[in-house]
């Protein structure tokens, strides 16, 4: 692949990006005080920009990036991803969950998990957490390096420790405000950098109608139905039938239900935003808030790859995906190839800056997340507990520097074993899918029990692991796709294996944690006040319009429309 | 709050487009049409980030 060779105005507009964060860090450093200040900033953030940063603490550049590229590879199916795997379960914690989080005045997931069950489940989902944490920022860094290096010819050290250096810089001053600030600015910036790359593809290639002929031809060519790029769901009778090589149900359970309300209900990175939000009414509506660019998004972030596919396999064009070593078109590098043949100078530049900014604000996310659980949930817990606030503050700087240091190791621990990325995939899915069953036990049967929950997550994650090592995805040789201790059951594809896998985990954790609570003691109903649904009082809004079941489902209309008119 | 959200990103967009608008009239062709119009959308964007301080509390 050709490198790209920037103007000066690209690179004046990068500068001006990195001044702008930086001065962010440095504003804020005078209202960064208290721990309160620098973990959940002050509880003052307004619904609208926690919202933001609620969303796009999940816009990470491999987000972006993968979303495209799965656009190119498997059609308009990936909005999947968005319309059942997303919107749904960010309604349910706007409505359902938030006044649990919120109302608990639990400073993080963790701390939750020990309120409602006991210490030893709080130490282990911390635990696991914080390694999550750091492995995901080191891999976010070492993407953006490769990325630069591949595209740019920038040396890949350089990269990694100027953007290391950059998000340290405003985590360090501004804690989780700077965070969010900035998480917001990536929104904005992704916004007005890839509007005018679908714009000006959709316009290259004869609008929506000339695309979807494109694309038919695409699929009678790869030997599917005409339509299968652009119908959501017509295709998932046979897994088969797809790119994807999913069926409906796996669809829906998998991915509509287990991995994305383990996700948005349960990821401390996400659910951080909306408990820093100035009011329960503020932290509710934050979900929902973010619910409406998500459902918009797919049209921002997968349309490019599909023109990408339509342009490159449509044959009539000069743009082609690049191809792997292998033969196989390299589908990671769509949005940088778009980017490269649609935008001149100056565009450019704003594309590649909101591509860098997902890249650090993906990194800044992660970074604050497990500052905020490694002091709380894991010094303050178990090293020095009782301390004073100005001493966990210290802790807490000290921290960022420490998991800024450790995603750099991390980053260069995926440069030595390539398939690191895979492997922090299955780590969430074993242990962020049966951590839904454990919420959605603790939060809505109070029989639940602190024994029943850690074992649950325990037996979860071996029989999730024990799944993986017996199936394997077609194509695929025994290893970490899979397989590894015999094959006693083929999948279509990775994807399909991912949402059996998370089903499985679930279900385990789901039926380990109802049988174990019921023959353990539960906690006393006094101590459950503020956990549990049963015991805990229905927050009012203040917002007459607003109220938060109203606007859910509203967007739950809007979004179910979406998918009739995809179908 | 001291720092306005809304004004940050009114500014940083003000900065980014005014710079993609001014570099459009020095280019030619492709690269004049598409930085003047996209330089130009993003300019009102972050003036309207401005005109929403006016709107509500300080953020």
């Amino acid at each position: 692949m050709d490198r790209l060779v920037l103007a000066p105005i690209d690179y004046s507009i990068i500068l001006t990006y990195v001044l702008f964060v930086l001065g962010i860090g440095w504003l804020l450093k005078e209202k960064t005080k208290t721990c309160e200040d620098f973990f959940h900033s002050g509880h003052g953030i307004p619904a609208w920009i926690a919202g933001l940063a609620f969303l796009s603490a999940n816009l990470g550049a491999q987000e972006v990036m993968g979303m495209a590229a799965s656009g190119a590879k498997y059609g308009i199916m990936t909005a999947h991803f968005y319309w059942v795997g997303a919107v749904p379960a960010m309604l349910f914690v706007g409505v359902f969950m938030m006044p649990f989080y919120y109302g608990s005045k639990a400073r993080s997931v963790p701390e939750y998990l020990r309120l409602r069950f006991d210490e030893k489940t709080r130490g282990l989902n911390a635990l696991s957490f914080a390694a999550m944490t750091i492995f995901s920022s080191g891999v976010s860094l070492y993407a953006l390096g490769l990325l630069l290096s591949a595209l740019l010819g920038w040396d890949f050290d350089a990269s990694v420790l100027a953007a290391a250096a950059i998000v340290l810089v405003y985590v360090f001053f501004g804690g989780l405000t700077s965070a969010i600030y900035n998480e917001v600015l990536q929104f904005f910036l992704i916004v007005a950098g890839f509007l005018p790359l679908v714009i000006a593809g959709l316009q290259d290639v004869g609008g929506w109608g000339g695309l979807v002929k494109r694309l038919d031809a695409v699929a009678v060519k790869q030997g599917f139905a005409s339509g299968t790029y652009t119908q959501l769901w017509q295709h998932t009778a046979n897994p088969a039938a797809n790119p994807m090589g999913v069926e409906w149900f796996g669809l829906s359970m998998g991915l509509g239900f287990v991995l994305s309300f383990g996700y948005w209900c349960t990821d401390f990175l996400v659910v951080q935003r909306a408990m820093a939000a100035e009011s329960m009414d503020a932290a509710r509506r934050t979900p929902l808030i973010a619910a409406v660019p998500k459902m918009i998004f797919p049209f921002l972030v997968i349309v490019p790859g599909l023109i990408a596919i339509a342009l490159t396999l449509g044959g009539d064009a000069s743009f082609k995906l690049p191809a792997k070593p292998d033969g196989t078109l390299n589908y990671d590098m769509t949005i940088p190839m778009m980017l490269a043949y649609y935008f001149p100078p100056g565009l450019l530049g704003l594309g590649l800056t909101a591509l860098m900014a997902s890249f650090m604000s993906g990194m800044a996310g992660n970074v604050t997340a497990f500052n905020t659980v490694f002091t709380y949930d894991i010094y303050g817990a178990y090293i020095r507990p009782n301390a004073s606030d100005s001493h966990y503050l210290k802790v807490g700087r000290l921290t960022t520097v420490a998991g800024i240091a450790a995603s750099i190791m991390a980053a260069y621990a995926a440069v030595r074993f390539n398939n690191i990325m895979d492997l922090l995939q299955l780590v969430f899915a074993f242990v962020n899918a049966p951590l839904f069953a454990t919420f959605l036990l603790g939060m809505f049967w109070k029989r639940a029990t602190g024994h029943g929950a850690f074992w649950g997550l325990l037996l979860a994650t071996v029989s999730a692991a024990l799944h993986h090592g017996l199936t394997l995805p077609a194509h695929s040789v025994p290893g970490l796709k899979g397989g590894w201790l015999g094959i006693v059951n083929n999948y279509p594809s990775e994807m399909a294996q991912n949402f059996w896998t998370a089903i499985w985990a679930f279900s385990v954790c789901f039926l380990a944690t109802f049988a174990i609570s019921m023959v353990t003691k539960p906690k006393p109903d006094e101590e459950l006040r503020g956990l549990c649904w049963a015991l805990t009082d229905r927050p009012k809004s203040d917002h007459r319009g607003w109220r938060p079941e109203m606007v859910a489902i509203g967007i739950l209309v809007a979004v179910g429309a979406l998918n009739v008119v995809f179908w | 709050m001291a720092l306005d959200l809304r004004i940050v990103i009114g500014r940083l967009l003000l900065a980014i487009g005014l710079q993609l608008f001014v570099y459009g009239f020095l280019s030619e062709g492709r690269a004049a049409a598409m930085n003047i119009a996209w330089g130009g959308v993003i300019i009102i964007a972050g003036g309207v980030f401005h005109l929403f301080r006016r709107l509500g509390k300080p953020v």
